[in-house]
């Protein structure tokens, strides 16, 4: 009689529809506490490899600018510049360049984004690949759709979201990061380029 | 009453509060995509002058920070390699030439020591956007006093932005609880899932005022 009672009460339907956003929200919480483990999409060898799948060889730059070349990135990029060095990697091929490539660490949130920019001899982007993500939200970035927007940009392209850059919904400051990531390999590139011709 | 006329009543009425409901469900697709409303609000929401070089000022838009040399009289992007995006307050030093501050609504505060031409982030001892925090308004005095007003109170620092201390704690304002609202609306309450799951309930919602308006027609 008392289990008839308790089916035939109102509450039952009004306490069943609130079971699942009470639910939502438990996992929401249960979500914003965890721990974010590192990604690890690809490794430096990998990365390089897809950007560049004809490399014969690899050149290796370690490039520490000086107060010149650091003035003209920094008026570059609007930016003042925090790292002290640049590792930039040259595909080579039947003794020709194919391209430069560097790997960038760039903040979105509150942790570093690591990608590699693949540029082409004439400076425009040939590839964007993601390689360790770090975040607990936004690696969508990490699409290949995504990704292959920034392919043919230069320094002359805005490169900013909502301009020529769709952006991920969800993943805002990760394609800005990624944006960011971008222009500064591209600016990079340029200013290197200008003191070391291939 | 007969069922017939009940179930008749039922359907019509229910078609009438879905159309009613569809421009609710259809603003809230928009939201999520802003890119089909085609270029984004530009707005300026900052203007400033260098009190020390008053040929020189800077604008803050919706979408970029301006610079000009020749007193307002032409404009042109500066070419920041972080986008900024809703420069909601510019303030030159008054004492320091080249000095000034950008307050960026959710990206933080950033400075330029050369009146806007190489930027740097400033520490602010929070993330804004990664805690819910809007900057609102900055103000800049003699003596690297600076002021700064978030959703959540005033902060002032004394030494040009190196540190920074809380003065007024007072509750949220009331637009921040519209904010909240609005996010809610949009799903950025919480951005990973949240949009996602309004998108197909806004796109289940059509399908079942268009399936409801193909049966009412039936017998």
């Amino acid at each position: 009689m008392r289990a008839a009672i308790a089916c035939s009460s109102p509450w039952l339907p009004i306490s069943r529809a609130l079971a699942i956003p009470l639910l939502l929200l438990a996992a929401l919480a249960a979500r914003a506490e965890e721990r974010v483990p590192e990604k690890v999409y690809l490794d430096l060898d990998e990365a390089l490899a897809l950007a560049f799948p004809g490399a014969e060889s690899w050149n290796r730059f370690r490039w520490v600018p000086d107060a010149q070349a650091r003035l003209a990135l920094e008026r570059r990029l609007g930016w003042r510049l925090e790292e002290r060095e640049f590792l930039i990697h040259e595909a080579v091929r039947g003794g020709e360049s194919l391209g430069r490539a560097l790997q960038v660490d760039q903040l979105g949130l509150y942790q570093p984004i690591t990608s590699l920019v693949a540029v082409t001899p004439e400076n425009s982007v040939r590839a964007v690949a993601l390689m360790v993500f770090r975040e607990s939200r936004g690696d969508a970035v990490k699409r290949r759709r995504f990704l292959r927007q920034y392919e043919g940009k230069t320094l002359r392209d805005p490169i900013r979201l909502n301009r020529d850059i769709h952006g991920i919904t969800g993943a805002t400051v990760s394609v800005r990061s990624m944006n960011v990531s971008v222009r500064k390999a591209l600016a990079v590139m340029a200013v290197f380029g200008e003191r070391n011709p291939s | 009453m007969s069922r017939r006329l009940l179930r008749r009543l039922h359907g019509r009425s229910g078609a009438i509060l879905g159309l009613l409901l569809l421009p609710l469900m259809l603003s809230g697709l928009l939201l999520h995509h802003p890119r089909w409303l085609g270029a984004p609000s530009d707005r300026t929401l900052a203007l400033a002058i260098d009190p020390n070089d008053p040929s020189r000022a800077l604008r803050g838009r919706e979408q970029g920070l301006d610079l000009s040399e020749d007193g307002g009289e032409s404009w042109r992007e500066l070419p920041l390699i972080l986008a900024p995006a809703r420069c909601v307050a510019v303030a030159f030093s008054p004492d320091v030439p080249g000095r000034v501050h950008a307050l960026l609504r959710d990206q933080g505060l950033i400075l330029s020591e050369d009146g806007g031409l190489v930027w740097q982030r400033v520490d602010l001892g929070f993330h804004p956007a990664g805690e819910g925090i809007r900057l609102l308004n900055l103000a800049a005095g003699p003596g690297g006093r600076l002021l700064l007003r978030d959703s959540r109170g005033t902060l002032m620092s004394e030494d040009g932005g190196e540190s920074w201390r809380r003065v007024v704690d007072g509750p949220a304002d009331r637009a921040s609880r519209a904010d909240w609202l609005l996010a809610l609306h949009t799903g950025h309450l919480e951005p990973t899932w949240l949009p996602r799951l309004w998108e197909m309930l806004g796109w289940g919602f059509l399908l079942l005022l268009a399936s409801g308006i193909v049966l009412l027609k039936r017998p």
